[in-house]
């Protein structure tokens, strides 16, 4: 490149401080690297005189936090009105004075500015370029377009959305004729939609990667990323258990954005729905509350091979989701979900078939509380301190529910059951789901300390043994009686569930130690109760009944 | 809407034509000489100027509803034009032609920045049905109207010093307006709310024929130079592209125009 530097002949300086430009570069265009007090003093002049025409219009202001004291303002070059494509120049500023200046703007041209085509044939004349299904996605704008060769030349542009593709396309404003098109996908994130396994259609945030789109939320803080095994469980396992790398490649995609894999949309639907909720109610930054990415992995096995998996895998990667936060590629930490096996099979034992579990929301959420939990009071996993961290995994599971669902018994709708829109039995009638916070006994687990599980089994009952501090918040939230002592606790109203959350999210977050038992629990709720609504007696007394009710004192 | 103009005119035609018949020259009296005054000898003068600085009353408000989509949802924003009172120039030339009807031609000019209310509806990135409100006003787009009017007239000296004329007839309008044809917002995680940050614009030139009619008077004072005032209605409704990309929405041009300025007449 060559660059001829300005002479200090103020706004002459426009046609001396020029550069040839590369292939990319049209050759007609002008470019402003000005850092020299002799250059800025030019440049400057020019920005300001242009300002005042008419001739650059401010696009945005804005400061850098690391350099306080200055601004950078953004201008966009106009020619007679119209806005000549990607022509801005860029001042920074200190206290007004120009630190440098930047900026690619076309030679001095002379162009008709009237197009010869209207708005509605010019965009009859981009679709019928698009092809069929297209449609646009932003809208069209008259610009004056800077060619590679030859003078700029009046056109309208447009993104264009097509399945599979998304591209800016811009056409002859006097003759409709294409002039330039390219890729958008690279600099976007987009919004795709897939009906999930229960609750409608609903949105993935997703982003374009050649030609298609994956599951790689760019519009969440954390880097949340859901990668579809395609059915390798053996690659799975490798990448859970091992490390195994893991690559774009890997993420689920979708070539129209309109999906239609279910782990695909649930799974990446609710763990932003779940990173949703923490923010939303406990102003918490994610898993770690810095915003730990979540790597989600989905279709270990396909359903429809669930029954053929090696007993040893099942009951991990079949009929179960979990959090681990040292597994997967260095230790970055991953959630499963498992897909369930085919809907004409059934556990003889509960007539139930289990199906996608990244299709009920509480799931979603109750494994990824086992990271928070994991990053907070760190719950040891085994006996009442275990059952403890499991509890608290269905609560927040339950708690998300309500968050984003409408209460209610159906499938899709907020309740006390634990996984009861992806375990069920295929005719609706008998238990739904794996567990009751309303009727823990309802599952086989205790709703009272008198009965609660002591063997060893189940790292000392903590999937069993939940089902005591489960039914506490249930009946702190909703009241009730409890089955076995009899007592009656005031809940505080399924309307004021809010109170309940955010009381034993701070217990159980902040207040307990690693090494709880349930009366811990019991003392640290109550504080929590007080210190968060220290005039509210009400959620304090139904905290402690609920407690008192089920034995714990 | 021709109809209603052409009938106007004729109307002021056939008012215009019978004043002038009924038209009867006073005796001219020797002993109070009037040199200014018209004699029954000397015709009404054939052509008059006018020149006005007017002032044109704001005319009917605009606005237009635009669908987009968005985040896997459509939304809408609506944009509402407030045309506001704004100076304009008129200038004429009208000649007689047959006793005291004519024809002219007249040139107004309207230029005026166009405050944009704007409200929208905008999708929410993550769940259906959470739009998000967002409001701004815009500022700095302007109208430009520019308007030939052809007309029929009538003129009528009351005395020797004062001139009057009525007139009507079709309008050729150009305007040329500041459009919205879209906008940016400024949000952040979680996006349930989002701000209006700038309006973007592009101008819209349509032209359309509507019609004129107005009346005119002047005071001289010599036989060829005097002042006046003007009242005219001229106006048209304009379908101009809508920012959609489909389909159009209405925008009247022009509206009641009063004036003051010189008069010449030969």
């Amino acid at each position: 490149m060559t660059r001829l530097t300005a002479a200090a002949a103020a706004l002459a300086a426009f046609v001396l401080m020029m550069d040839t430009g590369s292939a990319q570069q049209p050759s007609s265009m002008v470019r402003i690297a000005a850092t020299t007090s002799t250059d800025l003093r030019s440049w400057d002049q020019y920005v300001t005189a242009r300002l005042r025409t008419g001739e650059l219009r401010m696009l945005r202001v804005d400061q850098d936090p690391s350099l306080p004291s200055r601004v950078v303002e953004r201008m966009q070059q106009f020619y007679e009105g119209v806005p000549i494509f990607g022509a801005q120049i860029v001042r920074d500023s200190d206290a007004g004075v120009a630190q440098s200046i930047f900026g690619e703007i076309p030679q001095t041209f002379s162009l008709n500015v009237r197009p010869a085509l209207d708005a509605s044939a010019a965009e009859q004349a981009i679709m019928a370029l698009a092809g069929a299904g297209a449609r646009l996605a932003r809208k069209m704008e008259l610009v004056i377009l800077p060619m590679s060769e030859g003078a700029p030349r009046l056109a309208y542009t447009a993104v264009v959305a097509t399945s599979g593709t998304v591209f800016r396309v811009f056409v002859d404003a006097q003759t409709g004729a294409e002039l330039l098109r390219y890729s958008e996908v690279q600099t976007q994130s987009a919004i795709g939609t897939g009906q999930g396994l229960v609750g409608g259609v609903k949105k993935l945030s997703v982003r374009p990667q050649g030609g298609a789109f994956v599951t790689d939320d760019r519009l969440r803080p954390p880097l949340l990323t859901t990668y579809d095994m395609r059915g390798n469980l053996a690659r799975t396992v490798s990448v859970v258990f091992d490390g195994t790398p893991l690559f774009p490649t890997d993420l689920a995609t979708d070539s129209d954005n309109v999906w239609t894999d279910i782990p695909s949309i649930d799974g990446h639907a609710y763990i932003g729905w779940t990173y949703d909720y923490y923010f939303k109610r406990h102003s918490r930054r994610g898993l770690d509350n810095r915003d730990r990415p979540i790597v989600t992995l989905i279709n270990g096995a396909r359903r429809e091979d669930g029954a053929n998996v090696p007993l040893d895998l099942f009951g991990l990667f079949v009929v179960n989701a979990f959090w681990c936060g040292e597994c997967g590629p260095a230790g970055i930490g991953v959630m499963y979900f498992g897909n369930g096996f085919p809907a004409n099979l059934v556990f003889a034992s509960t007539g139930q078939n289990w199906t996608y579990l990244a299709g009920s929301l509480d799931v979603a959420a109750h494994e990824l509380t086992h990271g928070v939990t994991e990053s907070t009071s760190d719950l040891i996993y085994m006996n009442e301190s275990g059952a403890l961290n499991e509890s608290f995994s269905d609560m927040m599971g339950t708690a998300v529910e309500f968050f984003h669902q409408t209460p209610g018994p159906g499938i899709g709708q907020a309740d006390f059951l634990i996984g009861e829109d992806s375990i069920r039995t295929p005719s609706g009638i008998g238990l739904q789901g794996i567990r009751s916070m309303v009727s823990p006994i309802a599952f086989g687990d205790p709703d009272h300390y008198s009965i609660r599980f002591t063997g060893s089994e189940d790292n000392g009952g903590v999937h069993i043994n939940s089902g005591i501090p489960n039914h506490v918040f249930y009946l702190a939230v909703a009241g009730g009686t409890n089955r076995v002592s009899g007592l009656s606790v005031p809940g505080v109203g399924l309307a004021n569930i809010e109170l309940i959350e955010k009381l034993f999210y701070r217990a159980f977050t902040l207040l307990m130690p690693a090494n709880s038992t349930f009366a811990t629990a019991r003392a640290a709720t109550i504080q929590a109760a007080r210190d968060l609504y220290p005039t509210n007696a009400a959620v304090l007394n139904a905290v402690a009944q609920a407690w008192t009710a089920v034995g714990v004192n | 809407m021709f109809r209603t103009a052409a009938a106007v005119v004729v109307i002021l035609l056939g008012v215009a034509a019978s004043t002038g018949a009924q038209t009867k020259p006073a005796p001219p009296k020797p002993t109070q000489p009037r040199p200014a005054r018209p004699s029954p000898a000397q015709p009404i003068d054939r052509v008059q100027i006018s020149v006005d600085g007017a002032y044109q009353l704001g005319g009917d408000d605009f606005g237009e509803t635009v669908s987009f989509f968005e985040n896997a949802e459509n939304g809408s924003f609506s944009t509402d034009y407030d045309v506001k009172s704004g100076p304009a120039l008129n200038v004429s030339v009208g000649a007689n032609i047959w006793r005291n009807l004519g024809v002219g031609i007249g040139v107004t000019r309207y230029s005026k920045s166009t405050p944009i209310a704007l409200s929208a509806s905008v999708p929410h990135p993550f769940f259906f049905n959470r739009a998000r409100s967002v409001s701004g006003d815009i500022t700095g787009l302007d109208r430009e109207e520019l308007a030939v009017h052809v007309q029929a007239r009538a003129t009528f000296l009351p005395t020797a010093r004062i001139q009057a004329i009525v007139f009507g007839g079709p309008s050729f309008f150009t305007v040329k307006q500041g459009i919205v044809n879209d906008f940016e917002i400024t949000e952040t995680y979680p996006y349930d709310t989002a701000a209006f940050s700038r309006g973007l614009s592009t101008d819209v030139e349509e032209s359309k024929i509507g019609f004129n009619v107005g009346a005119d008077v002047g005071y001289f004072f010599t036989r060829q130079v005097g002042i006046g005032g003007s009242v005219q209605w001229a106006g048209t409704t304009i379908d101009a592209p809508a920012s959609g990309g489909t389909g159009t929405f209405e925008m009247k041009a022009g509206g009641l125009q009063t004036g003051v300025g010189v008069r010449f007449r030969f």
